[in-house]
């Protein structure tokens, strides 16, 4: 990254994501507080936190940012599904089994999220991922088809449905009850972060952890579009550079703790922590993946394309069914 | 900056500005003050998101719970059995408040409510029995504390919420020092009367039959106990779920012994309504002060004031506890709670404090707000339970139990155990 | 609410109809918190015994809280049941108590105005959109949130009926008119009152 000498001087404020998770704290918080004042010579300053330390829950976070409440917030885009379902677009259910698959239709589908943010006054500014969300159980279980009559722990509506598509029944609960909740059998499996889970030791009352990412919580990173105007064209477009290297290096992180999460739940031995945990790790087959896809293209998308509008559907087809090779029907 | 926000925040509470409306108010004040964006209208989101939280609903619950079982006649006769038992101990029926407050905390997630049934069915023995009032009042506010510490508790849920703690772990942290802080509490008492035995009253007599025929009046509440705690730990309900749970075995329970009317619920449900819109105005006008606090900047300048200090863990144990005392003086419990804990919790648990043993911590110091003047809930709620007399009796008969509760503060630090022992043997 | 002046005939008439709405309010308010706990409780019956749960309980419930809240405020309010902390109140005289009064009063319906203000805007917002719950039950948000915003005006309401009364009272130095309306809760009235819930609960019939 080079340094940008004769920025006028700007003092940022931004809202981060969750403050506890390694996004926010290896990747977020320095490149605000540290990477852009150092490149810009001091001139471009910036205080963050996250907005969990703001007492925001999430879901209000992009219409505060499009009524210029906080100039420049991130939060995970699925939040917003209650404001639009277009917000679900990139994250549905199954919709991206792998990291690579994930961030390719993540930037397909990025041009239709600028032009309808653009309408709510909101500038998108770059997106990235949390680590891949996957299956916390405690109970035996081999493959997608053993979610059948589980209850499983969901936290939105898409990875509801899919759940209940495979023949689950989904349960919602708070994330601090989720430890108990699966210990004391109210819930026989959870879906979070491989790594999140591991940090909230999950591993002490779940037995295996299925490794196929259900969905990723993908992260917009966005600014009030009057204040990002208001910016000097000079700083914007040293910020819109910069945030592409943080925004890349987030996604490279979230490969790698996918994977660590994988290893520290399990107590492999590439696992780095000073505490492992002892869960089976249950790997994919092949037809693990069919069934992955088929309950996507038939159940999951399907559903998700009745409550969204036509041009998103089509824009969905357009983009993401394109790379993927599933079409939506409205 | 931090201290123009203190000296507006002490303005607004001294010309008796309603709590939760200061709080706002505050905020609204903050905001164009320190701030170029438009950051009150977060307001309609922020108030959204806390009045419909889940977890909070627990809070109505457990109020409604607290209302029904006083109104169904039972806080009485468990009052009645508890001084059968204990007031033949030096202090006489002061133990009763303190083990019936206690009992009651077990059935009870609000440390008002307790006060408030214990209290109503005890005030009246002040002037039959010939009790030093002042004392005895405080053991009314002192033991209504006990409904927090003692599962459950709304306080502990909001901790757990504010944190991410798991509350069944907390519930189960808060047993032994709410037991411990029962014993302490009669220690008090025990001491304070055989210093000085006119204030002691008049004892109740009671034969081993009667109390043994007593004890059927310790069986409801412990039901209900079991019902609202035990579900958790059970794996059939989550906190919220057991306090509705709660509700429905005290409708059933007031529905048995006839007192389960149409007028007496129309009560309980105005009663509950009333207590419940005035927390969340404060846990309303508490949640958008914290917006605009962490927006503005004010608490990251608050957290650098406290970590630059750069001090090891006890004395930043010790700072905690100060700081909590003296803010506990001024500030409503929950709005102090909601205000603090976002900022005081990570710099502790960052020193390496269990976030379980310093939940039971925090809750023991709001339990001692709660009975320090000049803002202390249960000195009100006592005082509002009385005929006549001055605030002031209450405030001074608190103050040895303000003591214990220290105490139990300073016991907890040499003994983690206290508290973090059961949450380990039950995991 | 008994108020010493009667010549404001009209006013003392609409407060008494606000008292008996916000009344109304607060039943409706709590006969929702009653039907959530209801609700949860068979949906854990449900879940725990049977293959198939009720679900939902916890959004539902959510729901009725918030609405349950904003109800309930213009009544608590009616009846001074705000927590106010009185440590210097006490020590001042009569009439400036009663300015006290007026001012906790206005400071009360500043904060309203703002949150109703901006509530609607939240229910609005979701009424624009479309917006539904991220949750299978996909609850149109602006259902509940309008409800819940009715609730925060029907308050700001009230608030107006109470300062204007208050005003009047005020300025004509009816000081014991302005304690009725938003002065601290004395011990007497509380007691007074505590007294009569007493006798009810001995009686039986409370
Ligand atoms: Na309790
Ligand atoms: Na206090």
């Amino acid at each position: 990254q080079d340094k940008v000498a004769g920025l006028p001087k700007t003092q940022l404020q931004v809202v981060g994501g969750l403050s506890n998770l390694t996004a926010y704290q290896n990747h977020e918080q320095p490149f605000w507080t540290k990477t852009i004042p150092e490149l810009s010579g001091g001139q471009v300053t910036a205080t963050i936190k996250g907005f969990n330390d703001m007492g925001l829950k999430g879901p209000e976070i992009l219409r505060l940012v499009g009524q210029g409440v906080i100039p420049i917030g991130t939060a995970t885009i699925a939040y917003f599904a209650s404001d639009n379902p277009i917000n679900e677009a990139i994250d549905l259910a199954g919709l991206a089994p792998d990291v690579k698959t994930a961030k390719e239709i993540t930037e397909a589908f990025q041009p239709v999220y600028e032009k309808f943010y653009g309408k709510n006054n909101v500038k998108v500014l770059g997106f990235s991922t949390y680590p891949a969300q996957v299956l916390f159980c405690n109970a035996q279980i081999s493959g997608l088809s053993d979610i059948k009559g589980k209850k499983v722990r969901t936290s939105s509506r898409t990875t509801a449905e899919f759940v209940q598509a495979l023949g689950g029944s989904s349960v919602t609960i708070p994330f601090g009850e989720v430890v108990p909740a699966l210990q004391n059998g109210v819930v026989d499996c959870a879906i979070t972060g491989s790594m999140s889970g591991y940090s909230a030791k999950w591993y002490e009352v779940s037995t295996h952890l299925y490794a196929l990412p259900i969905n990723w919580n993908q992260q917009i990173h966005a600014a009030n579009q009057g204040y990002w105007d208001k910016l000097d064209p000079k700083v914007q477009d040293f910020l819109q550079k910069n945030i592409k290297v943080m925004t890349n290096a987030i996604w490279e992180a979230a490969a790698r703790e996918t994977q660590e999460g994988y290893d520290c739940n399990t107590g492999a031995d590439a696992c780095k922590q000073p505490v492992k945990g002892k869960m089976k790790l249950v790997a994919p087959t092949d037809a693990d993946r069919a069934l992955l896809k088929k309950i996507t293209a038939e159940t999951v998308v399907p559903k998700w394309a009745a409550r969204c509008s036509a041009e998103c559907v089509a824009d969905f087809n357009d983009t993401i069914g394109k790379a993927l090779g599933i079409t939506a029907k409205k | 900056m931090v201290a123009t926000s203190l000296v507006l925040l002490l303005v607004l509470l001294g010309i008796s500005i309603p709590v939760g409306a200061a709080l706002g108010v505050l905020g609204l004040i903050l905001d164009p003050l320190y701030s170029m964006l438009p950051l009150t209208r977060a307001i309609g989101e922020v108030s959204w998101s806390t009045s419909n939280e889940f977890l909070l609903v627990a809070i109505p619950l457990f109020v409604m719970l607290g209302e029904i079982l006083l109104r169904s006649g039972l806080a009485e006769k468990m009052y009645n059995a508890m001084s059968l038992w204990l007031s033949w101990l030096p202090g006489g029926l002061m133990h009763a408040n303190i083990g019936a407050s206690a009992l009651f905390a077990a059935t009870s997630g609000s440390s008002v409510a307790t006060a408030a049934t214990v209290g109503t069915v005890a005030i009246p023995q002040i002037q039959k029995k010939g009790y030093n009032e002042s004392l005895f009042l405080g053991s009314l506010a002192a033991g209504g504390t006990l409904g927090i510490l003692i599962p459950p508790s709304i306080n502990l849920i909001i901790y757990g919420v504010l944190t991410n703690t798991s509350v069944p772990k907390l519930y189960l942290a808060g047993i032994i020092p709410g037991i411990g802080m029962a014993a302490l509490f009669m220690l008090a008492i025990a001491i304070a009367c055989i210093a000085k035995p006119k204030w002691g009253g008049e004892k109740v007599s009671a034969t081993w039959g009667q109390r043994m025929a007593s004890l059927v009046h310790l069986v409801p509440p412990l039901g209900i106990f079991m019902l609202v705690v035990g579900s958790i730990y059970a794996g059939i309900a989550t906190p919220t779920e057991a306090a509705a749970l709660g509700v429905v075995g005290a409708l059933i329970l007031a529905a048995s012994v006839g007192r389960l009317t149409l007028p007496m619920l129309r009560d309980v449900l105005e009663g509950t309504m009333k207590a419940t819109a005035m927390i969340m105005l404060i846990v309303i006008g508490a949640a958008f002060l914290n917006f605009i606090m962490a927006a503005t900047g004010l608490t990251t300048a608050l957290t650098q004031t406290i970590t630059g200090l750069d001090v090891s863990p006890t004395t930043m144990l010790i700072i905690l506890v100060v700081f909590y005392l003296v803010l506990g003086c001024f500030m409503e419990t929950l709005s102090m709670m909601i205000t603090t804990i976002p900022i005081v919790a990570p710099i502790m648990i960052a020193l390496g404090y269990d976030p379980v043993w310093l939940g039971i911590v925090i809750i023991i110091l709001v339990e001692v707000a709660l009975i320090t003047p000049p803002v202390g809930l249960n000195l009100f709620v006592v005082q509002s339970l009385r005929t006549s007399g001055s605030m002031n009796a209450v405030m001074i008969g608190s103050l040895p139990f303000v003591i214990m509760l220290i105490a139990m503060v300073a016991i907890l630090a040499v003994v983690p155990d206290l508290a973090l022992w059961l949450p380990r043997v039950f995991s | 609410m008994k108020l010493s002046s009667e010549r404001y005939v009209l006013l003392n008439r609409l407060l008494r109809a606000a008292t008996s709405l916000s009344r109304l309010a607060i039943w409706v308010a709590g006969g929702l918190t009653l039907a959530s706990a209801l609700y949860i409780t068979a949906d854990v019956i449900t879940r725990k015994f049977f293959s198939i749960a009720l679900g939902g309980s916890d959004e539902l419930s959510g729901y009725a809280f918030a609405i349950s809240i904003s109800w309930a405020l213009a009544f608590a309010t009616l009846q001074r049941a705000n927590i106010r902390i009185d440590a210097l109140y006490q020590l001042l005289p009569a009439r400036v108590c009663a300015l006290l009064d007026w001012i906790a009063l206005v400071g009360l319906a500043v904060f309203a105005i703002y949150l109703t203000w901006y509530a609607s805007d939240v229910a609005a917002l979701s009424w624009e959109r479309n917006a539904t719950a991220n949750t299978v039950m996909a609850t149109p948000l602006w259902i509940p949130q309008f409800l819940w915003a009715i609730g925060l005006i029907w308050l700001c309401v009230v608030l107006a009926l109470m300062l204007i009364r208050s005003s009047i009272a005020l300025v004509t130095g009816d000081i014991d008119t302005v304690r009725a309306i938003c002065g601290i809760r004395s011990t007497q009235e509380e007691a007074a009152e505590e007294a009569e819930a007493g006798v009810r609960m001995v009686r039986g019939d409370a």
